[in-house]
C-alpha cells in the first residue's frame, strides 16, 4: 500500500459529496422509500417509542380502575380490552421492534460496515411493523378489541367464546408485526456474519454484536412457532377446521405449547440486547475492556440456548405430570447461572477500572437493582410448588415487570443518553436528567414492589376490581399513586431528553464518552454511507487501540473509499476471521418494499373481514412486488470484480461464495424448518391426546399416490441439481432445469389429489385437519420454490445468471431441495404414522 | 364501600386464623400483619399451603440477602474512590459470584423443590371424592359418593384434617382452582380431568378465586371453602332438607332462567345453585344490602354488553334477599 497516494483533504472532502450522493435518501415523499440502515432504524426506535407511550396510557387506564376496590373507571369487558392491548403493545410493539431498531441503527456502524446487508428486507420489515401496530390499535374503531390477555388461551380465543373479529385483530396483527421482527433478525445474522470490517476476526466483535446475534437467532427460532400458532389459530376461527377444540380431537393445550415455545424465548429476546447495551455502557464507563470477555459470550449463547427449554414454567398448573416439572423446573433455575455470570462480569469490570458516574450509569445501578430482584422472585416461581400459588397472581405481575423494566427500559433509558451525542452530537444536562431518573426509579418500585404481597394475599391477574376482605386496599392504592409518578418520570425523560437534543451542551469531541467501538468514530451526525472508507479492524477496542481510526476513515483510507456507477457498495468478509472476500452492490431506495407491504397489509385486511377474494387478490399483487423487488434487487449487471481499494480486487456477491443472498436463505430456512417442525410437533401432539388416529371410519391416506408424489420431487430435485453441473452449457441446463420445473409441476398436482382422496373433510376432526395443514405447508413451500426457479430461469435466459455468477441459482437450488425434503417428510408423516404408531 | 360491591356475597366470621402451634404463633407474631387474609397463602390452613408458605420465607430470606449482597457489590464498585487498588484476579468475581454460588444455591433450591412437590402431589390417598365443574362464571360442586347425590354453587364443603380428591372439569374455557389458605392452584382444562389433594386443618371458612383469564366477569368467580368437623360435614351430607319455596318475583324477575335452589346435580346450569346461598356467606348480612345487590351489582347487570336479564324492582330484589337469607 506504501506506493499509494495519500488522498488529500480536498479528495477526502469530493469522496464524501459522492458518497453523500449515492446514499442519500430521496427528498420530500420520496423519503418513504428509503431504505438505508440509519433511516429505517430511527424509524423502528421511535415508533416503538410511540407505542411505549400508548401502552404506557393504556397501564394507567389499568391502574386507576384497580385504585380501590369497586371501581367503575372501566368496564368489566374494557378492562379486559385494555388490559390485553398493553401487554401486546408492551411486548410485540414495543419491547422487541425498539431493540430490533437499535441494532439496525447500530450494528453496521459497530461493525465497520455502510449499512445492512438488505437494506430493503428492513424496510418492508418496518412498513409490515407499522401496519401490523396500526391494525391492531384499529380495533378500537370497529369496537373489536382483542379481549382475551396477550396470551390468548383457547378455547376463550376461540370462535365459540370470543365470535366477533376481535381475536382477528390480534392474531393478524401480531402475526404481522413478527414478520417484521423475523426479516429484520434473518438479516441481522447476515449482516454480523459476513460484513464485519476487515480484520474483525468473530472473537475481536464488540459485545453487542454478539448479543444481537443471540438474540436475532433467537426470534428464528422462537418466533415461527407462535406464527405457526396464530395461522392455525386463525384458520380455526375462520373456516371451523379443528386444532384446539377438544370435542373434535383438538387440544387447548397444544395453544399453550406453542405460544409459550415463542414466548418464554421472548423475554430473552427482549432482555438479551439491552444486556448488549450494559456490556457496552459499562466497559466505557469504567475506562477498560470487558472483565471475561469469553465468559459473556459463552453466557449469552448459552442463555439463548437454555431459553427455548424453559417454556413449560409457564405451564405448571395445568396438570403436567411431575417429572416433566422437574425438567423444567431445573432448566428455569439453570438460567440464572449465565445471568449470574454477566451480573458478576459488569460488578468486575466496574471494580477494576475507574467508573465515571455519569447520566446513563444512573440507569446502570437502577438496572442492578431492579433486575436482579426481578431475577431472583424469577428463581422462586421455577419452584414449582411455589409456582403453584403465585402462578397467574399479581406476584407473576411484579415479577415480570421487574424483569421487563429492569431489564429492558433501564438499558434501553441509558441507550437514549448514551447515543444521544452521536446523533445529535448534544448531550444532556445532568440535574434533569437526574430527577427524571429517581422520579422513574421510586415510581417504579411504589408500583410494583407492593404487588408481589398483593398477589400472595390472593389477588389473581387481570381481575377488574377485587372486593375489600382481601385486605388489598392500601397496597393497590400505593401501586397506583406509584404508577402515575412512574408515568411522569417517563415524561421528565422525554423532556429532557428532548431538551437535550435541541438545546444540550454541544460535544466537546466526536466521542464525548472516550468510548471503544467505531461507531464513535464516524462525524455527527453519522451520514447514511457511515464509512468513507472502511477501515481495518486489529482488536477488540479499535478506538482504544488505534487513535488514527477516525482520521483513516475520514479520507476514505483503506478499503471501498471509492464513489463508482452510482451504486451503494460495502465490503463482505469471511464470517469467522473477517478477511475481505466481496463487494456487495446494495440497493437503491425503492418503492417496492412499501408497495409489497402494502399489499400484504390489504391482504390480512381481507382476512379479516373474511373479504377472501379481496385476500388472494392483494396476495397475488404482493407477489408481484416480491417479483418486482427481486427482479430489481442488488445491481444485476454488476461486474463479476471489482477494485475494492487496499490493492484488492474481489468479486461482486454474484461471484461470491459466501454471498449475502445465500446466507440469507440458510438463515430464513431455519426459521421456516422451525415453523414446520412446530407444525409436526402440533401433529404428534394431537395424536398423543388422540385415542384413534386415524379417527374410526377413516382409513389411512393410500400409500400408491404418496410414493408417487415423492418420487416425483426426488427426480425433479436431481434434475435441477444436474441442470446446475451443466451450467457450463446453456442448451443442457435449459433441457434439465425445464425437466425439474415439469416434474416439480406435476408433483403439485398429485399433492391436491392426495389432498381431497386421501382425506376426510378438513373440518370433520382434527386427525383432517392437522393433516391437510401438514400438507398444504409442503405444498406452499414446492409451489414457492417453483416461483424462485421460474424467475432464476428467465435471469439465466437473459444472461445475468451463469457459470461465472451462480449466485441466484444456487439459492434457487438450496431452496429446492429444502422445499423437496419438507414435502417427503410431510407426505411420509401423512402415510406411515397413521400405520405405524 | 356497600357490603355487597363484590359481587360474591361473603360475611367474614366463622373464620379461625389462628395459629395452631407455639412456634408458628412467634412466626406469625413477626410477621407483618399485612400478610394476613382470607384469601392469602401467607395464612396457610392446610398442609399444602403450610409447606409452600414456609419455603417461600425460607426463599425470600436467602433473596433478601443476595440482594443486598450484589447491589451492594454494585455501588461498591461503581462508586470507589480514586486510588483504591484494582482487585488483582478480577475474574474470580465472576468464577464466584457468577457460577459457583449460583449452581450450588440453585442445585440445593431445586432438591428441596423436587422433594417438596413430591411430598405434596404423592400425599395419603384421600377417602372423598369430589367433582368440581368450572362455568362462565362460576363454581359447580357435585357430591358423587357418600350420600344422596347432591350439588353446590360457588360453595365447596370438606370435612377437615382429611384430605379430599378433587376431580376438576371445565365446561367452556380454562379455568384455575385456587383457595390460597389450602393448596396451590390447578387448571381445569376443557377436555380433560385434573385432579388436586386438598386438606384443610381444622373447621373454617376459605376463600378462593379462579386464577385464568376467563372472560369478562373473570373476577366475579369466587368460592368458599367451607371446612367443617368431620362429623357435622357426615350430618350435612345426610341431611337433606327441602329449600323454602321462592317468591314469585324468582320466576318474574328470571332467576330461575339460571339458577337452581334444590342442591340437585343436574348438567347444562347455566348459574350456581342456590340452595345453601346464606350458609355460604358465613355470617347473617344485612338483608337490605343484599338486596340492593340484586338489584344493581348482581353478575348478570355488570355484563356490559348482553342485557338478557333485567333488573328485579326494588320489592323484587327485597323479597328474593328475604328469601336467600333462609336458604341455610
Amino acid at each position: 500500500m506504501s506506493d499509494r497516494r495519500h488522498p488529500t483533504a480536498a479528495d477526502a472532502a469530493r469522496l464524501h459529496a459522492d458518497l453523500a450522493a449515492i446514499w442519500a435518501n430521496r427528498p420530500g415523499l420520496g423519503a418513504l422509500s428509503a431504505v438505508n440502515h440509519g433511516t429505517i432504524g430511527l424509524r423502528f426506535i421511535a415508533t416503538g417509542f410511540a407505542f411505549m407511550l400508548v401502552g404506557g396510557l393504556l397501564a394507567m387506564f389499568i391502574r386507576l380502575q384497580l385504585a380501590w376496590p369497586g371501581n367503575t373507571v372501566l368496564d368489566p369487558q374494557r378492562y379486559a380490552e385494555l388490559v390485553t392491548m398493553h401487554g401486546t403493545t408492551m411486548m410485540f410493539l414495543f419491547a422487541v421492534p425498539i431493540m430490533e431498531g437499535f441494532a439496525l441503527y447500530l450494528i453496521p456502524k459497530m461493525l465497520g460496515a455502510r449499512d445492512m446487508p438488505f437494506p430493503r428486507l428492513s424496510a418492508y420489515g418496518y412498513w409490515c411493523y407499522l401496519f401490523g401496530g396500526l391494525l391492531l390499535y384499529a380495533s378500537f374503531l370497529f369496537d373489536a378489541v382483542p379481549r382475551g390477555g396477550w396470551f390468548m388461551y383457547v378455547p376463550l380465543s376461540g370462535r365459540e367464546f370470543t365470535p366477533d373479529i376481535s381475536a382477528d385483530f390480534w392474531l393478524l396483527g401480531v402475526t404481522f408485526a413478527e414478520i417484521s421482527a423475523v426479516a429484520a433478525a434473518v438479516e441481522l445474522v447476515v449482516a454480523i456474519m459476513i460484513t464485519r470490517a476487515p480484520g474483525m476476526a468473530i472473537q475481536r466483535m464488540p459485545l453487542f454484536a454478539w448479543y444481537i446475534l443471540a438474540t436475532s437467532l433467537m426470534i428464528v427460532f422462537g418466533f415461527p412457532p407462535l406464527i405457526v400458532g396464530s395461522i392455525l389459530l386463525e384458520i380455526e376461527r375462520a373456516t371451523g377446521m379443528v386444532f384446539f377444540d377438544p370435542a373434535r380431537g383438538g387440544d387447548p393445550l397444544l395453544w399453550q405449547h406453542l405460544f409459550w415455545l415463542f414466548g418464554h424465548p421472548e423475554v430473552y429476546i427482549v432482555f438479551l440486547p439491552a444486556a448488549g447495551v450494559l456490556s457496552t455502557l459499562i466497559p466505557t464507563f469504567a475506562r477498560r475492556p470487558m472483565v471475561g470477555y469469553s465468559w459473556v459470550v459463552l453466557a449469552v449463547l448459552g442463555m439463548a440456548f437454555l431459553s427455548f427449554g424453559l417454556w413449560v414454567h409457564h405451564m405448571f398448573t395445568v396438570g403436567i405430570p411431575l417429572l416433566s416439572l422437574g425438567f423444567f423446573s431445573a432448566a428455569s433455575m439453570a438460567v440464572a447461572i449465565p445471568t449470574g455470570i454477566q451480573v458478576f462480569a459488569w460488578i468486575a469490570t466496574l471494580w477494576s477500572g475507574r467508573p465515571e458516574l455519569r447520566v446513563p450509569m444512573l440507569y446502570v445501578l437502577g438496572f442492578f437493582f431492579v433486575f436482579v430482584l426481578g431475577g431472583l422472585t424469577g428463581v422462586m416461581v421455577a419452584f414449582v410448588p411455589f409456582d403453584w400459588q403465585v402462578h397467574d397472581s399479581h406476584f407473576v405481575v411484579a415479577h415480570l415487570h421487574y424483569v421487563l423494566i429492569g431489564g429492558l427500559m433501564f438499558p434501553l433509558f441509558a441507550a437514549f443518553y448514551y447515543w444521544l451525542p452521536l446523533w445529535s452530537g448534544r448531550m444532556s444536562q445532568r440535574s434533569t436528567a437526574g430527577a427524571a431518573f429517581w422520579l422513574i426509579f421510586i415510581g417504579f418500585n411504589l408500583t410494583f414492589l407492593p404487588m408481589h404481597l398483593t398477589g400472595m394475599l390472593g389477588l389473581p391477574r387481570r381481575v377488574y376490581t377485587y372486593s375489600s376482605d382481601l385486605g388489598v386496599d392500601v397496597l393497590n392504592m400505593l401501586s397506583t399513586v406509584g404508577g402515575f409518578l412512574f408515568a411522569f418520570g417517563v415524561g421528565a425523560f422525554m423532556l429532557d431528553l428532548l431538551l437535550g437534543w435541541r438545546h444540550g451542551v454541544r460535544a466537546a469531541q466526536a466521542n464525548p464518552w472516550q468510548a471503544s467501538t467505531l461507531e464513535w468514530s464516524l462525524p455527527v451526525p453519522p451520514p447514511n454511507y457511515n464509512f468513507a472508507g472502511v477501515p481495518a479492524v486489529a482488536s477488540r477496542d479499535p478506538l482504544w487501540d488505534e487513535p488514527r481510526l477516525p482520521k483513516l476513515i475520514a479520507f476514505g483510507e483503506r478499503y471501498l473509499g471509492i464513489a463508482r456507477d452510482g451504486a451503494r457498495e460495502m465490503l463482505g468478509t469471511s464470517p469467522l476471521d473477517g478477511r475481505p472476500e466481496q463487494v456487495i452492490r446494495l440497493s437503491n431506495s425503492s418503492w417496492w418494499p412499501l408497495a409489497a407491504a402494502l399489499a400484504t397489509a390489504a391482504s390480512f385486511i381481507g382476512v379479516l373481514g373474511s373479504f377472501y377474494l379481496l385476500a388472494l387478490l392483494a396476495l397475488a399483487v404482493a407477489i408481484g412486488c416480491f417479483v418486482g423487488w427481486a427482479w430489481s434487487t442488488g445491481d444485476r449487471r454488476a461486474p463479476d470484480r471489482l477494485e475494492a481499494g487496499g490493492g484488492l480486487r474481489l468479486p461482486t456477491q454474484y461471484a461470491a461464495h459466501n454471498a449475502p443472498g445465500w446466507w440469507g436463505l440458510a438463515v430464513f430456512l431455519c426459521a421456516d424448518a422451525t415453523a414446520f417442525a412446530a407444525l409436526l410437533f402440533g401433529y404428534v401432539y394431537l395424536w398423543l391426546s388422540a385415542e384413534a388416529w386415524p379417527p374410526a371410519g377413516w382409513p389411512p391416506p393410500a400409500a400408491g399416490p404418496a410414493l408417487l408424489f415423492a418420487a416425483l420431487l426426488v427426480a425433479s430435485s436431481a434434475a435441477i441439481g444436474l441442470a446446475r453441473a451443466s451450467l457450463r452449457r446453456a442448451r443442457l441446463f435449459r433441457r434439465w432445469f425445464g425437466a425439474g420445473l415439469g416434474l416439480g409441476l406435476l408433483a403439485l398436482a398429485l399433492a391436491g389429489w392426495i389432498l381431497l382422496d386421501g382425506l376426510p373433510p378438513p373440518t370433520a376432526h382434527a386427525y383432517a385437519s392437522v393433516s391437510a395443514s401438514v400438507l398444504g405447508f409442503a405444498w406452499l413451500h414446492v409451489a414457492l420454490a417453483w416461483l424462485v426457479a421460474l424467475f432464476v430461469a428467465e435471469r439465466h435466459r437473459r444472461g445475468w445468471v451463469d457459470a461465472g455468477r451462480p449466485l441466484e441459482l444456487r439459492v434457487a437450488q438450496v431452496l429446492w431441495n429444502y422445499a423437496v425434503v419438507v414435502a417427503v417428510l410431510a407426505i411420509a408423516l401423512l402415510v406411515l404414522f397413521p400405520r405405524v404408531l | 364501600m356497600a357490603p355487597f360491591a363484590f359481587p360474591m356475597p361473603l360475611g367474614s366470621a366463622d373464620r379461625d386464623l389462628r395459629p395452631r402451634s407455639a412456634a408458628r404463633l412467634v412466626l406469625l407474631a413477626l410477621l407483618p400483619s399485612g400478610c394476613h387474609g382470607p384469601q392469602s397463602m401467607l395464612s396457610p390452613h392446610g398442609p399444602q399451603a403450610e409447606a409452600i408458605a414456609e419455603a417461600w420465607w425460607i426463599m425470600f430470606g436467602a433473596a433478601c440477602l443476595v440482594l443486598v449482597l450484589v447491589v451492594a457489590l454494585a455501588l461498591y464498585a461503581t462508586l470507589q474512590r480514586a486510588g483504591r487498588p484494582p482487585p488483582a484476579r478480577p475474574l474470580r468475581i465472576i468464577v464466584v459470584g457468577g457460577l459457583l454460588f449460583p449452581a450450588l444455591a440453585l442445585a440445593a433450591l431445586l432438591v428441596y423443590g423436587s422433594m417438596l412437590s413430591n411430598r405434596l402431589v404423592g400425599a395419603s390417598d384421600p377417602g372423598l371424592r369430589i367433582e368440581l365443574i368450572g362455568h362462565r362464571w362460576w363454581w359447580e360442586v357435585r357430591y358423587p359418593d357418600g350420600g344422596p347425590p347432591r350439588a353446590l354453587g360457588n360453595e365447596l364443603r370438606i370435612p377437615s384434617g382429611r384430605p379430599v380428591l378433587l376431580e376438576m372439569r371445565s365446561d367452556d374455557v380454562i379455568h384455575s382452582f385456587w383457595v390460597p389458605t389450602l393448596a396451590g392452584k390447578l387448571d381445569l382444562v376443557p377436555g380433560r380431568t385434573n385432579r388436586l389433594t386438598l386438606m384443610a386443618d381444622r373447621p373454617g371458612l376459605h376463600l378462593g378465586q379462579c386464577a385464568e383469564f376467563c372472560g369478562e366477569l373473570h373476577a366475579h368467580m369466587r368460592i368458599a371453602v367451607i371446612a367443617m368437623a368431620p362429623d357435622r360435614f357426615e350430618q350435612w351430607r345426610a341431611r337433606f332438607a327441602p329449600t323454602p319455596v321462592p317468591p314469585p318475583a324468582f320466576a318474574h324477575a328470571g332467576c330461575d332462567g339460571c339458577h337452581r335452589h334444590d342442591g340437585q346435580p343436574v348438567d347444562g346450569g347455566r348459574g350456581p345453585d342456590l340452595a345453601g346461598f346464606a350458609s355460604r356467606r358465613g355470617a347473617p348480612g344485612d338483608t337490605d344490602a343484599l338486596a340492593r345487590w340484586l338489584e344493581r351489582r348482581h353478575p348478570a347487570q355488570l355484563r356490559s354488553r348482553v342485557a338478557d336479564v333485567s333488573a328485579p324492582s326494588p320489592a323484587q330484589a327485597d323479597a328474593l334477599a328475604e328469601w336467600l337469607e333462609r336458604l341455610q
